[in-house]
């Protein structure tokens, strides 16, 4: 079963199961996973990077996916391709000698996950490979909002929604009781529940425990009482108008609800398995 | 002419067996280079640029200087032509100088483009063509952000400053608090125009430091861009020399099939 997720904003790590090229390691950005392993390996006259042309097998063994906007995921990109360069990791150590070039990079990027500009962001650590999963060291955990994955993910194609007139329905803030428009309205996933609430009003909620902070990371539906994370379907690109605005249902692994299965189909039920 | 003696001389001199011999270099391992180059201050590069480095340096170290003060020939069979050149007070043009300045590239900075080395053996660390472009334009790790301002205080003290600074940033906070439009952007995760906000801010009365303000939505997880609005986001259009065979046949297909 593969999971599907709409406005996909990835970064990856594949490994090169080549014996000549012992390991090497290549970090890079993605819209399309599936489609981004087959230019990789295809070489760079099929669309693969330079770098890795030439030089695999490769695999695509990891991938942090969940980033609302090409910008964020690429500076992600960059900085755990330069750890020592970026000025949010200056407590990450150099590679060590013991220390493979795999292991490295899943240190740097448990590293990468628990400090700011990443840490509230609606990540999601993915293992593509099963035989390369590594477990977090208990030092490094990463923040409890984020899902440890296992097994494949496909980007699945955004449908196109009528451009024009924005339809304006009119719904009520659940909190504030006024009148909320389209452009600012939040609604709870889950189908049953006919919470609408303004953004900011749902923010204000939510940061009741971090008032210092402006992104809110997760909460409680203010109707249905589940547990969700702050808008990880919202997807952002400057080109873009459209974007979700639905939370979406929050797997805490605090409370154990994450489940770890490999292969298993997981939280995003949000997307509807189409075929392409 | 006189000058042309001792140009001719010099030449001659760079021919003959210098006075320490040049080790091996294109023998030696190359943590050995790497460590010989940092001892002048000369970061790690590719091993051939090393070696080829190395050797330039082992020739100017080696030459001889011909100035009447300081004649470093110490061996017989150079002080004869050195006392030959001795006389001419001059020195030539192309003569190495005892204190030289070596042309140390400089250690690496996050501004290059070409990939800097990194920590881990046989690393392949490197991007999309749209990443670069990210990465030269966007990156604000990478982007030069000129303070343009700063503060005109004199004598103010650490503390002083520092809760200057957290007024300020308190007043960043109360700022987009205020303007919806602003922070329902911010909750939808949609990036912000860095100098545009700065701009903003500035409109409102708030002066603050481009890093400053940087760092400060870093650390609430905002998302921001460095590019200039006008600028598209890092492209997702890659700028391919060659197209794959299939894309080509559907745009061909496309034109043929044009109403007839």
């Amino acid at each position: 079963m593969v999971v599907e997720v709409e406005s996909f904003y990835g970064v990856y790590m594949l490994y090169c199961t080549n014996p000549k090229f012992k390991g090497r390691i290549y970090i890079g950005f993605t819209v399309n996973p599936e489609r981004r392993i087959g230019q990789h390996n295809a070489g760079r006259h099929r669309g693969g990077a330079k770098r890795t042309s030439g030089r695999g097998p490769w695999e695509m063994v990891l991938i942090i996916h969940g980033f609302p906007s090409d910008i964020a995921a690429l500076r992600f990109e960059w900085a755990w391709q330069h750890p020592h360069s970026s000025k949010r990791l200056t407590h990450v150590t150099r590679r060590s000698r013991k220390e493979s070039s795999l292991q490295f990079h899943w240190r740097v990027v448990s590293n990468m996950l628990r400090v700011s500009p990443w840490n509230r962001l609606p990540l999601t650590a993915r293992w593509l490979k099963q035989e390369y999963r590594m477990d977090f060291e208990p030092s490094l955990q990463p923040p409890l909002h984020m899902p440890i994955a296992f097994g494949c993910v496909r980007a699945k194609k955004t449908p196109v929604l009528p451009s024009g007139e924005e339809q304006e329905e009119l719904s009520w803030c659940c909190l504030c009781g006024q009148i909320v428009k389209e452009s600012e309205k939040l609604s709870c996933f889950h189908l049953s529940c006919k919470m609408n609430c303004h953004l900011s009003c749902l923010a204000k909620r939510f940061l009741r425990s971090e008032p210092t902070q402006l992104l809110p990371v997760e909460g409680q539906c203010p109707e249905c009482h589940r547990a969700v994370l702050w808008g990880a379907s919202f997807a952002t690109n400057m080109a873009a108008s459209e974007t979700w605005r639905k939370l979406l249902p929050l797997h805490h692994r605090a409370t154990g609800q994450m489940s770890c299965r490999f292969n298993e189909e997981e939280n995003y039920e949000l997307t509807t398995s189409e075929s392409e | 002419c006189f000058f042309f003696c001792i140009v001719s001389n010099f030449k001659k001199r760079q021919a003959q067996v210098p006075i320490t011999p040049m080790p091996h270099y294109s023998d030696m391992d190359t943590p050995d280079l790497k460590n010989k180059l940092n001892k002048f201050g000369v970061r790690p590069l590719p091993k051939r640029q090393m070696v080829l480095k190395l050797k330039e340096i082992h020739q100017y170290t080696h030459q001889l200087i011909r100035s009447d003060s300081e004649d470093e020939a110490p061996s017989a069979g150079q002080t004869s032509q050195a006392k030959v050149s001795s006389s001419a007070s001059c020195r030539p043009a192309n003569c190495a100088q005892p204190t030289f300045k070596l042309p140390t590239a400089s250690p690496s900075k996050p501004s290059r483009d070409d990939e800097p080395l990194s920590a881990s053996q046989g690393s392949n660390t490197s991007s999309t063509a749209e990443s670069e472009r990210y990465k030269s334009t966007s990156n604000p790790e990478l982007v030069q952000l000129s303070d343009g301002d700063s503060d005109s205080d004199g004598g103010v003290s650490a503390s002083q400053s520092a809760s200057r600074l957290q007024d300020r940033l308190q007043a960043v906070r109360a700022f987009i608090l205020s303007d919806s439009s602003l922070y329902n952007q911010i909750l939808q995760y949609k990036p912000l125009v860095l100098s545009q906000l700065q701009q903003q801010l500035k409109a409102a009365g708030i002066r603050l430091g481009i890093t400053k303000l940087a760092d400060y939505l870093d650390s609430q997880c905002i998302t921001f861009t460095t590019a200039k609005p006008g600028q598209s986001a890092p492209g997702r259009r890659r700028v391919k020399k060659t197209k794959t065979v299939g894309e080509g046949k559907v745009r061909r297909k496309k034109v043929t099939s044009a109403p007839h």
